[in-house]
């Protein structure tokens, strides 16, 4: 039977949410500069709401808890254990430095920072728009995933339905807006989403009873709660998948260039923290033990992140479940969109413009970089159709091992003087081409190495010392060039 | 007051050194099977990362905003 009421009141709030985008699309003026980083004046507020609700997609809260249920409490630390030192202190230095630069040479796309840093433009430029494609085709798979068992887990309708209406709205906003306006829709989702956060936390042990996790550790599903992953899996992926988050992340960087003042990069590593204490520790661990506690065998369903979804909706009641996950709907959608337009940018700017080098109209640009983003969407699309893991488990083996390989040359020439256009460039490719090659050919079973290791360890590791090892046995980059950099 | 070069690098260290208690956290505390207060050790240490990185979070915001120059 299909719930009515929920229905309708998802209707509303992306019709909501379509009002903000477009209220965005018309404050933006002209100008690709505008268009994609807002050029660089996002306040406090707005960089704040728009840097976390980018960050934190469905992930968080229905992957991890998800995730926590299904294999177990290893795979919620992997996640969680990235934040107190790492990415949260790490992002006032990364960060900031990223925006600074921005602000001062005035960049939009992720590869026109190394483009500046090392010189070499056509390949590069090349080399990161595929990189940067690859996992997030998947990203924004995952987050498809998560959208569509929020329909089929509350309303009843089947998963695909949901899949069909999420990737329309998706075509939609992804049309209509520039980064202003997903600024503005990421003030109400930001707070949707912290309301859900704050009623989760009171209303489980109200409806469940205060000892509900002591019992679902004395309870037959009480392994989840035993780890079973290997140290060095969990400790090669703490560094390695942590550091890149600090701000050199490609669709999180845009968020930085867009940003008016540090200040505003400061107040983003702080909803970092919240974020990270809230919906990257806390919560999971509440959720995963209530869905141990309630349902000590899993229920059938199509993708296992309806565990989450239809447990809220017969545990409370179907509307209210729907009320609390609209920030959901908002996270997810928020970090969709912050994706296409980082996507949208390199294809217009990258691509078109500047390895193409296309005369054509500015508009004429932008409607061949929209179409073309709008088909990578639906082959993230296509890869949500019948997923075979949960979302979390498809972003620690593909889309986080791509992440990494992207950043770690980038945190390398931002920060060492040494680093050249050759080993930042051969870093990238060695980086990239390992990975596709222990994943598919050479390792193609979990975890794609033989030391049990993360999945993408040994590509990032190969990526570091390329870089480290060609920029020492090549000549150093023009001192003019580096004084833009270490003043 | 202090420089931001200076208190950028104090902070890097911090991360590192942090990064090493972590470590030791995971190795240590994750796979011991005591319990406390009937909760397992692997939950509570995802429940001391989560706080720490809301007070990290914290403390740095006050601190790059208010202590740094210029």
């Amino acid at each position: 039977m299909v719930e009515i009421v929920p229905l309708i009141i998802l209707i509303i709030y992306i019709v909501l949410l379509l009002y903000a985008s477009y209220e965005g699309f018309r404050r933006t003026k002209a100008g690709r500069l505008e268009f994609f980083v807002a050029a660089g004046t996002l306040g406090v507020i707005a960089s704040f709401f728009t840097y976390v609700a980018t960050w934190v997609s469905a992930y968080g809260f229905i992957g991890l808890s998800t995730v926590f249920y299904a294999y177990g409490i290893d795979w919620h630390l992997f996640e969680a254990m990235a934040y107190p030192f790492l990415i949260v202190p790490l992002t006032f230095i990364v960060a900031r430095r990223v925006w600074s630069l921005a602000k001062k040479y005035r960049y939009i796309t992720p590869a026109d920072l190394i483009v500046h840093r090392i010189g070499l433009d056509i390949p590069v430029r090349l080399l990161l728009a595929v990189m940067i494609a690859y996992p997030f085709i998947f990203y924004m798979g995952i987050q498809f995933i998560a959208l569509s068992s929020i329909v089929s887990g509350i309303t009843g309708l089947p998963y695909h339905y949901g899949l069909f209406l999420f990737s329309l709205t998706a075509i939609i906003v992804v049309g209509l807006g520039g980064i202003r306006g997903v600024a503005y829709s990421d003030i109400l989702m930001g707070v949707t989403f912290l309301i859900l956060a704050v009623i989760v936390i009171i209303a489980l042990p109200l409806y469940l009873g205060f000892g509900y996790i002591t019992s679902a550790v004395e309870g037959p599903r009480g392994w989840v709660f035993k780890p079973s992953l290997p140290p060095q899996y969990l400790i090669s992926a703490l560094f390695l998948v942590s550091i890149p988050w600090a701000g050199l992340i490609p669709h999180l960087m845009t968020k930085l260039y867009a940003a008016q003042s540090d200040r505003a990069i400061y107040a983003s590593a702080l909803g970092i923290g919240i974020s990270g204490f809230l919906l990257y520790s806390i919560l999971p661990i509440f959720v995963g033990s209530a869905l141990a506690y309630y349902w000590p065998e899993p229920p059938k369903v199509t993708v296992r992140e309806e565990y989450v979804t239809m447990f809220f909706s017969q545990l409370i009641s179907p509307t209210i479940a729907m009320l609390l996950m609209l920030g959901l709907v908002a996270a997810a959608f928020s970090t969709i969109v912050g994706i296409a337009i980082t996507l949208t940018s390199i294809v217009h700017v990258d691509l078109l413009e500047k390895t193409l080098k296309l005369k054509l109209s500015e508009r004429t640009l932008d409607l061949i970089a929209r179409a073309t983003v709008i088909l990578v969407m639906l082959i993230g699309v296509y890869s949500a159709v019948s997923p075979e893991h949960p979302i979390v488990r498809i972003a620690i083996t593909l889309i986080w091992p791509g992440l990494s390989v992207i950043a770690f040359p980038i945190l390398i020439a931002l920060f060492w003087r040494r680093a050249n256009k050759w080993g930042v460039f051969l870093g990238h490719l060695t980086g990239f081409l390992s990975l596709i090659l222990f994943q598919y050919f050479i390792w193609p079973e979990w975890p794609h190495n033989p030391f049990y290791l993360w999945e993408g360890a040994l590509p990032t590791m190969i990526g570091i010392v390329v870089t480290i090892i060609v920029s020492l046995i090549t000549p150093p980059e023009p001192e003019e060039r580096l004084k833009e950099f270490f003043p | 007051m202090v420089s931001r070069e200076n208190l950028e690098r104090i902070v890097a260290f911090y991360a590192l050194i942090g990064a090493v208690f972590q470590v030791l956290l995971i190795y240590f505390v994750f796979y011991s099977p005591s319990t406390f207060i009937g909760l397992p050790a692997s939950v509570w240490v995802i429940v001391i990362t989560g706080v720490l990185s809301l007070v990290n979070g914290i403390a740095l915001y006050v601190i790059f905003n208010r202590a740094v120059e210029g």
